[in-house]
């Protein structure tokens, strides 16, 4: 197993899961009692420990015993690249969705709260690195990268 | 899966000294998964590390890959 693809299982079982838990709550919280002082502090706690979880793939990638002479190839930036823009793809298809459900589900006047905002752009990162990490996983698994179409 | 594209990588190896697969990769600069990728046939590498590949076992590159017009 390489860097890129330890980093990956990390990110799917670990930093994902974080993220959309320290992200989430405390939005749900304000969504469903109301901005309060408390609440939007725990959010910007949250917010930050979510995003401080990247840091447990230093924490695991600084365990490693033996540096590798080379930890990134062309088969390795060719995965990137294509997890990259399946993320990309999925992320577009997540906000175009949700933008059709909350058109859909919005109550006459038309009016939406403004804690949706929050939610999506939170669950759309949560989205975009699980399907990076979950994609870079299934193309090492399969070999990867193939350059023939 | 490249069906249509085979190696020659194992062998060589083992004609030049048991090379390992980590010694492979260090000469041709990439990482040994991408050797036990390219020697499977999962991974049909680029024209320049396919030459590198050949360069490090001083052979030329038909040598080291085939291509099999038939299947396709």
């Amino acid at each position: 197993m390489n860097k890129f693809q330890r980093e990956s299982w990390i990110t799917l079982l670990l930093v994902v899961p974080i993220w959309a838990i320290c992200g989430q709550l405390p939005i749900l919280l304000i969504y469903v009692e109301g901005p309060k002082f408390l609440h939007l502090f725990s959010f910007a706690c949250a917010t930050m420990l979510g995003g401080l979880s990247w840091l447990l793939i230093l924490f695991f990638n600084s365990k490693q015993k033996r540096k590798a002479k080379i930890e990134f190839d062309e088969r390795d930036k060719s995965i990137l690249i294509r997890s990259t823009l399946a993320g990309y793809v999925v992320l577009w298809i997540y906000f175009i969705a949700v933008c059709i459900y909350v058109w859909l589900t919005a109550p006459p006047d038309r009016s939406i709260s403004v804690n949706v905002m929050p939610i999506v752009i939170v669950e759309g990162i949560a989205v975009f690195i699980f399907i990076q990490s979950f994609t870079t996983l299934i193309q090492y698994g399969r070999g990867g990268g193939n350059s023939e179409q | 899966m490249n069906s249509n594209l085979s190696n020659q990588i194992r062998r060589l190896r083992f004609e030049h000294d048991q090379m390992t697969q980590q010694e492979l990769a260090d000469k041709a600069g990439v990482t040994r998964q991408t050797i036990i990728a390219i020697e499977s046939g999962k991974y049909a590498p680029s024209l320049p590390l396919a030459f590198k590949l050949a360069h490090t076992f001083g052979v030329s590159i038909e040598d080291v890959f085939q291509y099999d017009n038939e299947q396709s």
